[in-house]
């Protein structure tokens, strides 16, 4: 009977070692100047949140604006017509960068950098605090003449970057964060994760339920839908990394053709910058893998608008949500949305 | 059956039942607690990357961090209260409310940020 008894013991002990075994690791990062959230159910996930972690902290200090020693510091710093090398992992975001510049009609475009430092949104911003001034129209119109994708050059074969003017700046930020997700994912391996880079969202191995943050105040969230293993989503709206100056919202994605902010325009007659009416505010898209690509497509949907985003997400076949500053949406291609 | 009860009680003592039954019955309490979604969500405070502090929404409280930070929940609303850092850039990030929302204060490494009860993740 006491060997029963031990038995039995011995059979709770190893049932709730295995139980605290296989309860999810979490991780929690502030990496590419946001909040990365990582978990990994089953065994071997503490391991494989070091492996991941220190995976983004390199891809950081590659694709980092800020970093003098990245790829892109270089590239930024180099003068013209010098021939500058870059890795095979910036030559795949590259490709990526390339690629939706052409489908978005040259609005995705990473040589906004110069633009986007004048509005002040530089690596150490991160939200709601207005410059004193805003940038003149004319300075603003003077930068565009070094704003476009045909300023640089790639030769994916040479592995080198080349730009036309030294004053061409750019910035992978708005995919480097969807890269990294699927990095991160591909380490996971077979093991059951949710990788959320700053709204950057992986499933691998494993359904999860996501909510589209509420664009204004209000809700809790705007909606929420399955992320079935595989897909990935990205999210951009006007309302991260934005700040306010006489009533007007100015966020951090801005339009290489115009200069302005996504739902800015300039009043020529008024000498000032309004809010568009009713403008897209929040886009959302799923896809199956193509990390980058997603993150990359969100920008493009914020700036195309809703009309002509909502036919660009048909047109390729993608899963999305847009919403409009009044709140109207609509959910392409059969997402299910379940609003809150 | 009562040839059976007397298996049991030769095998345990009434002690050992005790305990099996509390320490059954704090599992469940924990699993109840743990697993259960807030209401209104929860808000995180992570320090260094390491989970600091998790508290309600709804239950309003001031959260002292190290003597470096202060987060106060109140009526709904999460803000920084005090920081030693320089410029006190999360000072001027306002008050957050909605899940998703957060607070940053990179000089001293500490995250503030409201989750839901009911999703995994907000995009």
């Amino acid at each position: 009977m006491a060997k029963l008894k031990t038995a039995f013991v011995i059979l709770v002990l190893t049932l709730s070692v295995a139980l605290l075994c296989a309860c999810a690791k979490t991780g929690q990062y502030f990496i590419f100047g946001t909040f990365v959230d990582i978990k990994i159910d089953g065994a071997g996930g503490g391991s494989k949140l070091k492996e991941v972690e220190s995976k983004l902290k390199e891809l950081e200090s590659r694709f980092s604006v800020a970093l003098n020693s990245s790829e892109v510091y270089k590239i930024n710093s180099a003068k013209a017509g010098e021939a500058v090398a870059v890795s095979d992992e910036l030559l795949d975001i590259l490709k990526v960068c390339e690629e939706v510049y052409n489908i978005s009609n040259g609005l995705f475009d990473i040589t906004v950098l110069p633009l986007v430092e004048l509005w002040g949104f530089d690596a150490a911003f991160y939200n709601s605090f207005a410059p004193e001034t805003l940038p003149d129209i004319e300075e603003i119109r003077d930068t565009l003449e070094y704003v476009g994708f045909d300023k640089i050059t790639i030769d994916y074969e040479g592995k080198t970057v080349v730009k036309s003017d030294d004053r061409v700046k750019i910035d992978v930020g708005a995919v480097a964060k969807g890269y990294a997700v699927g990095a991160a994912a591909n380490l996971c391996g077979s093991l059951k994760s949710l990788i959320n880079i700053g709204g950057n969202i992986a499933a691998v191995n494993g359904e999860y339920k996501i909510g589209i943050a509420s664009p204004r105040e209000g809700k809790a969230y705007f909606g929420s839908f399955e992320l079935k293993a595989g897909q990935t989503v990205s999210t951009s709206g006007d309302y991260e990394r934005c700040y306010f100056k006489d009533g007007v919202r100015y966020c951090h994605v801005i339009n290489p053709k115009t200069g302005l902010p996504a739902g800015v325009v300039y009043d020529d007659e008024e000498r000032r910058y309004k809010n568009e009416e009713n403008p897209l505010i929040s886009a959302t898209v799923i896809t199956e893998g193509k990390y980058s690509y997603c993150d990359a497509i969100s920008t493009a949907l914020l700036l195309l608008g809703f009309d002509k985003g909502e036919k660009l997400l048909k047109e390729l076949g993608l899963k999305g949500v847009l919403i409009k500053a009044d709140l109207n949406y609509t959910a392409v291609c059969g997402l299910e949305l379940t609003l809150k | 059956m009562k040839e059976k009860a007397k298996n049991i009680f030769s095998v345990f003592k009434w002690g050992d039942l005790i305990i099996l039954l509390i320490l059954i019955v704090s599992l469940a309490l924990a699993i109840y607690y743990f697993a259960k979604p807030q209401e209104g969500g929860t808000v995180e405070i992570y320090l260094d990357g390491k989970l600091y502090r998790s508290v309600s929404l709804n239950q309003d409280t001031e959260i002292d961090i190290n003597g470096h930070n202060k987060v106060k929940i109140e009526g709904g609303e999460v803000y920084m209260l005090y920081s030693d850092c320089d410029g006190g850039d999360c000072l001027k990030m306002g008050k957050i409310s909605k899940e998703g929302g957060m607070i940053v204060c990179l000089p001293n490494r500490v995250v503030v940020k409201i989750v839901s009860g009911d999703l995994d993740a907000i995009t």
